[in-house]
């Protein structure tokens, strides 16, 4: 029994000297931003795809929280990882990583704030005194720009709310707002319209109270260390999506995408600049 | 104007100083006790407890719960064997019991001495460090799966098994020991003549009933990401799936009993010589099934990650708005563990009554059977209901803990008062005392100050709990820990570890210096 | 108030302890009980203030059988005996105020129970019962700093306060020394005999019963040896009550449990 920390130690190294033999795999993850069966649900066919187009076995690894995918991408446990903008500076700062693909929708995304019927508010100003729900406290767009702007407002949520909570995850947010768990909350525009959309949320218990300016979002980004010829094939793959395919269409809807464009770190300077006004970044 | 109590007055102020802890405390952490019976919050906690029916019976979710079932038990097992290669070496080392110079005439090295003290040190910093803060830290550091959790097992059990060896080895009869160094024997063979044959026995029985308390440990590690059946209901708490949480509380209370007879059957057994030898190689078969159904999950974790992030932890973030949020965090924490330990005494009273047998077998069968319930749930999954019941922040804190805590203190309450002698309740029957008057004037006086020892005891450990309470949403300075490490703000969460050692250390000084007068 | 026994039975644990044990004592009378260590003495007296229960038989209180009267009542007759105990059953960590002023619990109701747990009303009764024992300056001492022989006082003293019409009192003296021993049985008596209270007193020492009281009841191995007004019992009833007697060692109290190792989990 004594004999654990060598055995854990010739483990790990058998672990590295996998990982840098031959790149037969690609490994993915994404911020787990919804319930972790959704994000699987959502994957399945974007993987099966890429799989195919890069010849290539195509793995998803499901990660419980962002700063976890943001470990695993900079320690290179990842080859891909979908993050959000917060996420990916946070990563850039933190390691190297190169930004490849986002969605259309993700140049001009938006945040939704919400609160229960019940509470009664008509606006964030309403919601003074009130419990509030962030989702991930990573979070770009259910954390970081509503308090950017919230901020730019001059509301700042630790004394213009009662309590300030993380839900963790978008559709948690929602589900906490209609349970009365708390009176308001924010979230991803784009997970609030699926949820209205597929009817997934009672909109006489839960009101849409505003919406953030627009501002950069997620993205697919890859280790900068990862074969710069596969780099260039998986942006590709990505670009070539096109909505008048009926099996590409597939893929897209479950993204919540038009099309895939190209982006690049600049994009994102925004968000970073964002964070270090709001204090997420020191 | 002669016969005016002596103590009134420092009676009058120490009630006097309790309130002035308390009713802060409650404003503080927003806990009002009525609220909870206004018929708003009860037809809110109905419908939360209507939402638990039915259990989820789903064949892919009970695969996926067996499974991480399964790795709970495995992580504490592998867990505690990382604590017992930690804490055995350590204990051998520093354990007074097998010194020199305590043994015979011999004169203390300074040098080695020293080596014990800083070894200790390390020790209370292992176990100071809650294990849920270690399985937090490793996550951040080197990423997924079940090692982190057998890390922070492995190091805050670590401590605790150095320390807890340490003593037992010293509450051996030195005898045997001392006739050897007499002999001139070394300390090894001081230990392995003179202690071992002696003290195996305890050492297992103590070592079995820590990995009864791995288990708990292990089953909320998941809370942070680290893997187990903590981890499916933390998503499950979050989706707020009611059917998958009570599934999983079964389950998991289904493990805690199995935990329990296990451990009670061992403990039995290691008394006798076969049954030690059964027990001790029933442990080795577990630890290597454990190790073989966890070892794939440990592949992509990076010790060599861990000494670089172990760096940006410094220096601690002093700048004043930091310290300013610590303060705050400092106090919500305080109020929290005040506030639930407070409760729980009186909650623990209350139930102890009937546990204790007082009302008859069947009160006293539905009384122990609500305790165990109470102390089986761990505060870390008592506070993750809590905040589904009451809403975040720390009243779902002080909730928690009070019911945890309730559960711990009502069974020893029970205990003192079956031992407690029965003659002087007799005599108040005797002499026409109705049954409360006989309670409060014959027997509360013989158990009150050992009550009161135990919630100050419980206190310390309390204070713990509540520093990371916040972990789940229930206030206090885990949730801004959990804030630090989500935005990679290393050297503020070094800050808040410092205070929250710095805090439980203070009330550790507090509830010792008091615990001395209850008990002189 | 009349104490009666009639053919009373009683066994304890599976050993029978007292067998056809008759005898009365009216209204107002005084009687001690002699005999040898382990002849039944103790549980005689308990079973007169109905703390045990008589295997068959009958125990008369007043006019009424404690056995067969409803809660209330059997509470209401019970406030009206005294017991004083050879070791008197008093919490270490209770003062003796507190101690002494229970005597009367049986007279209060629950609240005020309650809320003299946070000091006793009567203070100055209390203290000066004490004073009829010699103890007026141990009124706040917790009883575990009094030695055997204070804490039988504190127990008199409790009696006393209760004021009761059946006063019980078992070995009463046995830690005194013989002058503060005789001071106290005549105390006793002398309360009683001025309440008009009927006394049933066991005593070890048989000068002392003979001295305070005019009746004397021999009690061994369970049964009534004698019963007979103090003139009558001469040495050889006595030798023949006491044959082959040697005193069992008392056993001590038990420590209080330690704390456990660990509480944590």
């Amino acid at each position: 029994m004594k004999k654990l920390a060598p055995a854990l130690a010739a483990l790990s190294l058998a672990a590295t000297a996998g990982t840098a033999l031959a790149q037969d795999v690609l490994r993915v993850s994404a911020i787990p931003d919804e319930a972790p069966t959704e994000l699987q649900r959502k994957f399945a066919p974007l993987g099966a795809y890429l799989g195919k187009e890069l010849g290539m076995k195509v793995e998803f690894v499901p990660v419980s929280d962002y700063a976890s995918v943001v470990t695993a991408l900079t320690s290179d446990k990842i080859d891909m990882a979908w993050l959000g903008g917060f996420t990916y500076v946070q990563a850039k700062e933190r390691g190297r990583v190169v930004p490849l693909v986002q969605r259309e929708e993700d140049a001009r995304f938006t945040s939704k704030f919400i609160a229960s019927a019940a509470s009664g508010a008509r606006s964030l100003k309403d919601l003074k005194g009130k419990t509030f729900a962030f989702g991930s406290a990573s979070s770009t767009s259910g954390h970081l720009m509503p308090r950017y702007f919230m901020q730019k407002q001059g509301i700042k949520p630790e004394s213009h709310f009662k309590t300030v909570a993380y839900s963790g995850a978008h559709d948690a947010t929602v589900a906490w707002v209609a349970s009365g768990k708390v009176d308001g909350g924010v979230l991803n525009a784009s997970v609030w319209d699926k949820l209205v959309e597929g009817g997934k949320v009672d909109t006489d218990k839960v009101k849409l109270i505003g919406t953030t300016p627009a501002y950069y979002d997620y993205n697919w980004t890859v280790r900068a260390n990862l074969d710069a010829k596969l780099q260039k094939k998986i942006a590709a793959a990505f670009l070539k999506l096109d909505a008048q395919k009926p099996q590409d269409k597939e893929i897209l809807e479950l993204q919540r995408a038009t099309r895939f464009i190209p982006t690049r770190p600049a994009n994102y300077q925004g968000i970073e600049t964002a964070a270090r006004e709001a204090g997420l970044l020191k | 104007m002669l016969n005016r109590d002596p103590a009134r007055w420092p009676r009058l102020l120490t009630a006097l100083v309790v309130l002035a802890l308390l009713v802060p405390s409650a404003a503080y952490t927003r806990f009002d006790p009525f609220a909870l019976f206004q018929p708003e919050t009860l037809s809110t906690l109905a419908g939360f407890v209507a939402g638990f029916f039915p259990p989820a019976t789903g064949a892919a979710f009970l695969a996926e719960v067996a499974k991480e079932t399964l790795t709970t038990v495995a992580v504490a097992s592998v867990g505690l064997a990382l604590a017992m290669a930690i804490g055995a070496p350590v204990a051998f080392a520093v354990s007074r019991g097998l010194d020199a110079h305590r043994l015979s005439g011999e004169r203390a090295r300074p040098l080695a001495e020293g080596g014990k003290s800083a070894l200790r040190a390390a020790m209370v910093l292992l176990r100071g460090v809650p294990e849920i803060v270690w399985a937090l830290l490793f996550v951040r550091a080197a990423g997924l799966g079940s090692l982190p959790a057998v890390l922070a097992i492995g190091l805050a059990y670590g401590g605790m098994l150095g320390k807890v060896y340490a003593e037992i080895v010293e509450s051996q009869p030195a005898q045997p020991a001392r006739a050897l160094a007499a002999q001139g024997a070394g300390r090894f063979v001081r230990f392995a003549w003179g202690v071992w044959p002696q003290a195996l026995p305890e050492l297992i029985s103590y070592t079995v009933y820590r990995w009864e308390c791995a288990i708990r440990a292990s089953a909320v590690m998941g809370f942070v990401g680290a893997g187990g059946i903590g981890q499916l209901l933390d998503t499950s708490i979050k989706m707020m799936n009611g059917g998958e949480v009570s599934t999983l509380l079964i389950v998991f209370l289904l493990l805690v009993l199995m935990t329990e007879t296990v451990s009670r059957f061992a403990r039995r057994a290691s008394e006798s010589r076969a049954g030690l030898a059964v027990v001790v190689s029933a442990m080795l078969a577990l630890f290597v099934a454990s190790v073989a159904w966890l070892a794939p999950g440990w592949q992509g974790f990076e010790f060599a990650a861990l000494p670089r992030f172990a760096a940006e932890f410094f220096p601690p973030d002093t700048d004043a708005a930091t310290l300013a949020e610590l303060a705050r965090g400092t106090l919500e924490t305080l109020a929290i563990s005040l506030l639930g330990s407070a409760i729980a005494f009186f909650g623990g009273a209350l139930l102890a009554v009937p546990a204790a047998g007082r009302f008859g077998a069947p009160a006293r069968a539905a009384a122990r059977l609500l305790l165990n319930l109470l102390r089986g749930v761990p505060d870390l999954m008592w506070a993750a209901l809590a905040v589904l019941a009451v809403g975040l922040g720390p009243a779902a804190g002080v909730l928690a803990l009070a019911l945890h805590t309730s559960g711990v203190l009502g069974r020893l309450f029970a205990e003192t008062l079956e031992n407690a002698p029965r003659e002087p309740e007799t005599a108040l029957v005797a002499l026409g005392a109705g049954r409360v008057a006989a309670f409060v004037h014959g027997l509360l006086p013989q158990v009150i100050a050992q009550w009161l020892a135990y919630t100050l005891y419980r206190w310390e450990n309390n204070i713990r709990i509540a520093a990371v309470l916040g972990i789940v949403g229930a206030g206090g300075l885990g949730q801004q820990l959990y804030l630090a490490l989500s935005l990679f703000q290393q050297q503020a969460a070094a800050s808040v570890i410092v205070a929250m050692l710095l805090l439980s250390w203070g009330v550790e000084q507090i509830s010792r210096a008091v615990r001395r007068r209850l008990e002189a | 108030m009349r104490l009666a026994l009639d053919a009373v039975d009683l066994t304890l644990s599976g050993r029978p302890v007292l067998s056809g044990v008759s005898f009365a004592l009216e209204a107002g009378e005084q009687a001690a009980l002699i005999g040898p260590s382990g002849a039944g003495k103790t549980s005689l007296l308990m079973l007169a203030n109905t703390v045990l229960r008589p295997g068959a038989g009958r125990v008369t209180l007043g006019s009424a059988n404690p056995w067969t009267l409803p809660r209330a009542r059997l509470k209401a007759l019970r406030a009206d005996i005294g017991t004083v105990y050879q070791h008197p059953p008093l919490p270490a960590r209770q003062r003796v105020a507190q101690a002494v002023a229970a005597g009367r619990l049986g007279r209060a109701s629950p609240l005020a129970s309650l809320a003299a747990l946070f000091g006793p009303r009567d203070v100055d009764g209390v203290a000066a019962t004490l004073a009829r024992v010699q103890l007026a300056d141990k009124l706040w001492s917790p009883c575990a700093e009094l030695s055997g022989g204070q804490l039988q006082r504190v127990g008199v003293a409790r009696a006393l306060y209760q004021a009761p019409s059946l006063l019980l009192a078992d070995e009463p003296v046995s830690a005194l020394d013989p002058r503060l021993a005789e001071a106290t049985v005549a105390l006793l008596a002398d309360d009683a005999r001025a309440r008009g209270a009927t006394l049933l007193m066991s005593l070890h020492s048989v000068e002392l019963a003979r001295a305070h009281f005019p009746r004397l009841i021999g009690v061994r191995a369970g049964r009534i040896a004698f019963d007979l007004p103090r003139e009558a019992v001469d040495d050889a009833l006595l030798a023949q009550l006491y044959a082959g007697d040697a005193a069992p060692a008392e056993p001590g109290p038990d420590p209080a449990p330690p704390l456990p190792r660990d509480l944590r989990c």
